[in-house]
């Protein structure tokens, strides 16, 4: 018998298949396909050993799951990179919200009450600031035209 | 290039057990059912009984002294499972050892996966024709290519004896076979 040797694939291959070869030709002794790669997997799973070499399906991988994932979320990411605000026809929702509320009349009494707000208080002003601001006005023009007036003369 | 006493090593720590295991599994798999299969007959019979020699395997390694080799020591395993396997069956079928042995090519032609066609049959006839000790220590050096040594340590008899039987059953089988070309080409 070989010695155990692990990388001794080609003795071990070789000898395997003179086994079956002869064990079918001369004795006529069948097996199920793939037989051998089953029998493993089960002997490996009564023993409570996992079996790294069997091919298990995709969708049972946790990693592939993980990665599937992580791929989902790259390809959100990479969708909606380009328009982090949203957009209606081209024109940022909150412009479009805007406009679409003042068309229902939703936000009239809001926005013509800000409206009015910002109006009326620009129209008061303080005395103190109007008078400096006459008086200002008043010696600046009187000086200027004082001066013009010589150099035209 | 890993010694056997390196591989065992590594069967009997905890760490390395269970993929040793898988690698014993590759190697000596195909070998123990070719075993099991000539002496339990059937496909689905040997099936059992290679999932039980390996499982025994499995819990035995701990235990293993390396008193014979490694080798050695799973076909003994293998052999004894498949006694144990043929003396609860015919427990099971009340017959008796002869019955059995008359069954032989019942058993074997009724598998669904035994693809014998003349040839084969008329060797397996031969065969089942011997007496059982005589046809385990044919089977076992002309198939399973074990060494006379490793048949004296699975069997327990001694190696004169075993040589003599097997020359005898060689001798008797090829006057058997004389007019088929596939055994007499092959082998001895």
């Amino acid at each position: 018998m070989e010695p155990l040797n692990k990388h001794n694939t080609t003795g071990q291959k070789a000898l395997e298949e003179k086994l079956q070869k002869t064990h079918i030709e001369d004795l006529g002794l069948g097996m199920p396909e793939d037989y051998f790669s089953k029998s493993k997997s089960e002997i490996l799973t009564k023993v409570g050993i996992k079996d790294k070499s069997r091919v298990l399906p995709l969708y049972r991988n946790k990693i592939f799951w993980a990665a599937a994932a992580a791929i989902a979320v790259l390809i959100v990411l990479t969708v909606f990179k380009t328009s982090t605000v949203p957009q209606i026809d081209g024109i940022p929702a909150i412009v479009s919200d805007t406009i679409e509320q003042l068309n229902n009349g939703l936000a009239d009494d809001d926005y013509n009450q800000g409206e009015s707000d910002i109006l009326i208080s620009s129209l008061f002003v303080e005395d103190a600031e109007l008078d400096e601001f006459v008086d200002n006005f008043m010696l600046e023009e009187v000086l200027f035209d004082e001066t013009e007036f010589k150099y035209k003369k | 290039m890993k010694s056997e006493a390196d591989f065992i090593k590594r069967l009997t720590n905890p760490r390395y057990r269970d993929k040793a295991f898988a690698e014993l599994l590759d190697l000596y798999q195909q070998r123990l059912y070719w075993h099991i299969r000539k002496l339990v007959h059937t496909h689905e019979n040997a099936d059992d009984v290679l999932q039980n020699t390996f499982l025994r395997i499995y819990k035995s390694l701990p235990n293993f002294k390396q008193q014979s080799s490694l080798s050695t020591w799973m076909y003994r395993i293998a052999h004894n499972e498949s006694l144990r396997f043929l003396e609860n069956e015919k427990k099971k079928q009340h017959a008796s050892l002869d019955d059995e042995a008359n069954n032989y090519l019942n058993i074997l032609t009724e598998d669904i996966y035994f693809e014998g066609k003349e040839v084969q049959l008329k060797l397996q006839r031969v065969l089942s024709e011997l007496p059982e000790k005589q046809r385990k220590i044919f089977q076992m050096k002309y198939y399973d290519d074990l060494k006379f040594r490793e048949i004296v340590d699975i069997l327990g008899a001694k190696e004169g004896t075993l040589k003599s039987s097997y020359y005898n059953t060689v001798k008797h089988i090829e006057e058997k076979m004389l007019d088929v070309e596939l055994f007499t080409k092959n082998k001895v």
